[in-house]
């Protein structure tokens, strides 16, 4: 594969030629796969991560070729496929904030799930949980996949302003949460017994 | 500390993706690769009953290059008798209402198929992993095949700004004879095709396999397009099976005007060394009309089964002649391939199998005018199938000469949730000609 091409290229030459798409797989998987991980833990990243491609591969055609990198469109997909998950994440942070143990880092094999101590962290973890979904995308593309405000309208298939205003929103959250009277010692979830 | 900081912190050392995740999810992008064709106009379900072969990317360039496309050269005339029953189904396609779904609608068309899955293998002494890098040479390997029977259902939209769909549901995978199955063994019994696998995907530029639009009615015209290969995403290699392969493809899960299947039919009329099977069944046992082309290159034949009631496209068969190019020790007549299309019509939405205006698949009853999906439908909702569409024939909605009363009907059922298929006929066995199931 030519490293000069676009991403936009290997998509537009992969209407003719599929098996340019390989192309998109080989720049972006792994961060497409580390992002997924990061939200949902790695085994449900790994089948996530592997659909993202099979939908990007069947829309290639609605790409918009004017955008060389085809990043915040496979994040987008990633988003869109992880919004069935929702409920898992949620557990999962409520988890997390409960225990301070990441259950996702649990799942490997040799990292030590070190136990994070920081009540702040705990509640950040907690607040991260009440986020509604779209706050909670556009909040982590930025702080996790390093995406510009751009991109992540791009991603998201949004204006920039309402990025911007999801954004200010979500951090206000946070804020409102990390400057509330520090938790007791084991914090109990509030809403985990009816998230089923 | 600003809360971006903060959360950039969070789960911030994971490791990066398994090996062996990232590689199947690379197989899987692959297979999807080499299942597909050209986005547009070519989309990504043309299913010509040939050998189908579903081997990893890599490894597919080059075992296409390993197998010598042929070129037949036939000098035989078409028979008179196979001429006439053409041009009648000609005629007979002319007078149809052709299945033409308005603006925003689909043309549904649900089938059963099956076709050959070949994959080339190594010896044991010279396996290993075959990536892009690093990529196996498999010309001239050995290959094992099997037969994967499907269900398939396709949405299709004029509009090429939409999007079609096609879902299929593999059934359980079969070897076509004992030896394809000691090949399997020999490449070290590798995972079959899961039965129950479902393959769900959006396709793009209306779901069409090749551009319907502004086809020629005359059939010379049209049998010189489809020759030179001119038709968008109906190009292919030369040879007369080929054109014969593709005429069965136009006939197939499409919306074509009456006069351009007319002339499709003509043309077929005109082909040289086509051969009439009479009456045959379909691959379903619907009794049909049969016309074939042998492939003598490749040591196959091709048969399309037409309804002579309708000119429609009942079922396609692909059968071994002899011990061909693939190397199948098996006995002539053994199939390689069939396709049964069972059902076709108008919906107003991607997903939906009731026909149009029903608007939604619950508690939907289509009431047919004739035992025949081809017949006139209507459709209403209730919770008795029969009973409701008795209530129809009795308003004399189904047919204003059959008077105040209801004929003897039989309820039907799809293998999916379409709701129920009712038809005015005595015989519940009805519902298995049309490849449907009895409903109590």
């Amino acid at each position: 594969m030519d490293p000069v091409t676009l991403d936009s290229e290997a998509i537009s030459a992969s209407a003719r030629t599929p098996a340019e798409f390989a192309a998109i797989f080989d720049r972006h998987y792994d961060a497409t796969h580390a992002y997924l991980q990061r939200r949902v833990g790695r085994d449900l990243a790994d089948e996530l991560a592997a659909q993202t491609f099979l939908v990007a591969f069947d829309s290639r055609a609605r790409y918009d070729s004017s955008c060389p990198d085809a990043r915040p469109w496979l994040f987008g997909i990633a988003t869109n496929l992880l919004h069935r998950h929702r409920r898992h994440e949620q557990r999962q942070l409520r988890a997390y904030a409960r225990s301070a143990a990441d259950p996702i880092l649990d799942a490997f094999d040799g990292v030590e799930a070190r136990l994070d101590a920081s009540s702040m962290r705990r509640q950040l973890i907690d607040a991260l949980a009440a986020i509604p979904a779209e706050e909670l995308d556009a909040l982590l593309l930025l702080a996790w996949a390093d995406f510009s405000y751009a991109e992540i309208a791009a991603a998201l298939a949004v204006p920039i302003g309402t990025v911007r205003s999801r954004l200010s929103r979500a951090r206000a959250r946070i804020r409102t949460a990390l400057e509330a009277e520090p938790a007791v010692a084991q914090p109990q979830p509030k809403q985990d017994e009816g998230d089923q | 500390m600003d809360e971006i900081e903060l959360l950039r912190e969070v789960r911030a050392e994971l490791p990066a993706a398994r090996a062996e995740s990232r590689a199947a999810a690379r197989a899987g992008l692959m297979a999807r690769i080499g299942h597909s064709q050209p986005a547009r106009p070519r989309s990504s379900f043309r299913h010509r009953p040939r050998l189908r072969l579903a081997v990893a990317g890599i490894a597919l360039a080059a075992l296409l290059i390993a197998l010598p496309i042929g070129v037949f050269g036939g000098g035989g005339e078409t028979q008179p008798a196979v001429a006439q029953v053409l041009h009648d189904a000609a005629a007979v396609a002319a007078a149809q209402d052709p299945v033409m779904p308005g603006p925003g609608q689909y043309v549904y068309t649900r089938s059963k198929n099956a076709y050959l899955n070949v994959s080339p293998y190594l010896p044991a002494s010279e396996r290993r992993p075959c990536t892009q890098r690093n990529p196996c040479d498999m010309t001239g390997a050995d290959e094992w095949s099997v037969l994967v029977p499907k269900v398939r259902e396709s949405w299709i939209s004029l509009d090429t700004s939409r999007q079609g769909r096609l879902r299929e549901v593999s059934g359980k995978p079969r070897f076509v004879s004992a030896g394809q199955r000691a090949n399997w063994v020999a490449a070290g019994s590798p995972p079959l095709p899961q039965p129950g696998q479902v393959e769900d995907s959006a396709l793009s530029g209306g779901g069409g396999q090749f551009d319907a639009a502004g086809l020629p009615t005359d059939p010379v015209a049209l049998r010189r397009l489809i020759e030179a290969r001119k038709i968008p995403g109906l190009e292919g290699p030369p040879g007369e099976a080929e054109t014969f392969s593709l005429i069965g493809e136009m006939l197939r899960e499409t919306y074509l005007p009456a006069a351009v299947r007319a002339a499709l039919y003509e043309l077929t009329a005109e082909l040289p060394e086509v051969e009439l099977l009479g009456e045959v069944e379909d691959p379903v046992g619907r009794s049909g009309t049969g016309i074939a082309f042998t492939d003598r290159k490749r040591g196959t034949r091709h048969e399309l089964i037409f309804d002579p009631a309708t000119s429609t496209l009942l079922g396609e068969r692909v059968s071994i002649v002899r011990s061909g190019m693939y190397g199948f020790r098996a006995p002539p007549g053994t199939p390689i391939g069939y396709a049964a299309y069972l059902e076709s019509k108008v919906v107003d939405s991607v997903g939906q199998r009731a026909p149009a205006g029903a608007g939604g698949v619950d508690n939907t009853v289509a009431c047919y005018d004739r035992p025949s999906l081809s017949g006139n439908v209507a459709v209403v909702h209730g919770p008795d199938p029969i009973a409701t569409c008795a209530e129809v024939w009795e308003e004399g909605a189904m047919d204003a000469r059959h008077g105040p009363s209801s004929p003897d009907l039989v309820a039907c059922a799809s293998e999916y949730d379409a709701g129920a298929l009712v038809f005015p006929v005595a015989d519940p066995a009805v519902c298995r000609r049309l490849g449907l199931v009895p409903l109590p």
